[in-house]
């Protein structure tokens, strides 16, 4: 149980924390195409705390097993959207970024974090079929040697 | 590897002796194997009346609202018992936990396919597929390669 805790919580801070620096390096693209030197010392935690929250919320809605995942992705967008209003909104974020480009940002991290998360579930696969192979052909080795 | 079988009629029982150079994972699995012959799980059938299954028989054991499930080849027979307790009781016979409710015997497992809700899909030699959860991976991949 608290092996299982234990990765689950390494999985969400991992997760966070890589959505958070993709968040930061694209708000910090855009401020640099609209040339703005500086950034408030606040903002990255901010983005951290949306961060966080969003990954809270994408574990419940993962746990919920709709029909279609595009459904669940569709949920999860709006749900995306909320948080960065609500926090937009809340931290003055949109006071020097229009709301949508801050909602662009959003999705792009959304869907570069889907299309991660596609590579690594797919190399695992793959990794995971070779070590089949490689025991069944130890099998078949030992059956001939015998 | 080489088997040698021979019949002795002077024996009660099956005797099994394991020689090696070297103790390594495989005699260890061999061990594990010819262990599960003999090692059975104690569950009910269809009618509710107690039975038997061989450990090496069992494809995966499910927990569905508090009643667990013992899946077969083609048989599905129920437990009282926790799911883990089997989890642990089975872990040396090749049974590893693939989600939060399920135990997968990792001997009958053909291969794995990715899934779209990051999870993954185990094709079993039965032709059945269960579902891996992704929190459940990388216990997997070490699990196998410490098969190896």
């Amino acid at each position: 149980m608290k092996k299982q805790i234990f990765r689950f919580v390494k999985h969400l801070l991992i997760n966070t924390l890589a959505t958070t620096a993709l968040s930061i390096f694209l708000m910090c693209i855009v401020a640099i195409i609209k040339g703005f030197t500086l950034m408030a010392i606040a903002v990255p935690f901010q983005i951290l705390l949306a961060n966080l929250l969003a990954h809270i919320g994408f574990i419940v809605f993962d746990k919920i097993n709709m029909k279609y995942r595009i459904i669940n992705y569709a949920v999860m967008l709006v749900y995306l959207i909320g948080i960065i209003l609500g926090f937009g909104f809340l931290f003055d974020w949109f006071a020097v970024n229009e709301i949508w480009i801050v909602c662009v940002v959003g999705v792009i991290v959304f869907v570069l974090a889907i299309v991660m998360d596609i590579i690594k579930i797919n190399r695992d696969a793959k990794e995971i079929n070779a070590s089949l192979d490689r025991l069944r052909n130890r099998i078949d080795n030992n059956d001939k040697t015998e | 590897m080489k088997i040698n079988l021979k019949e002795n009629k002077n024996k009660n029982d099956i005797e099994i002796l394991i020689e090696y150079p070297e103790m390594s994972e495989t005699v260890r699995r061999i061990e594990t194997v010819i262990k599960s012959v003999d090692n059975i799980v104690r569950c009910q059938d269809d009618d509710g009346k107690i039975c038997f299954v061989r450990v090496s028989e069992i494809f995966y054991i499910e927990s569905v609202e508090k009643q667990v499930y013992i899946y077969t080849k083609d048989k599905v027979y129920s437990s009282d018992s926790p799911l883990y307790q089997f989890a642990e009781k089975l872990y040396n016979f090749g049974f590893e936990q693939i989600s939060k409710s399920c135990v997968l015997n990792l001997n009958t497992m053909v291969g794995v396919k990715a899934i779209f809700n990051s999870k993954m899909e185990a094709m079993l030699e039965n032709g059945e597929k269960v579902i891996i959860s992704r929190n459940f991976i990388p216990s997997i991949k070490k699990r196998l390669e410490k098969m190896l």
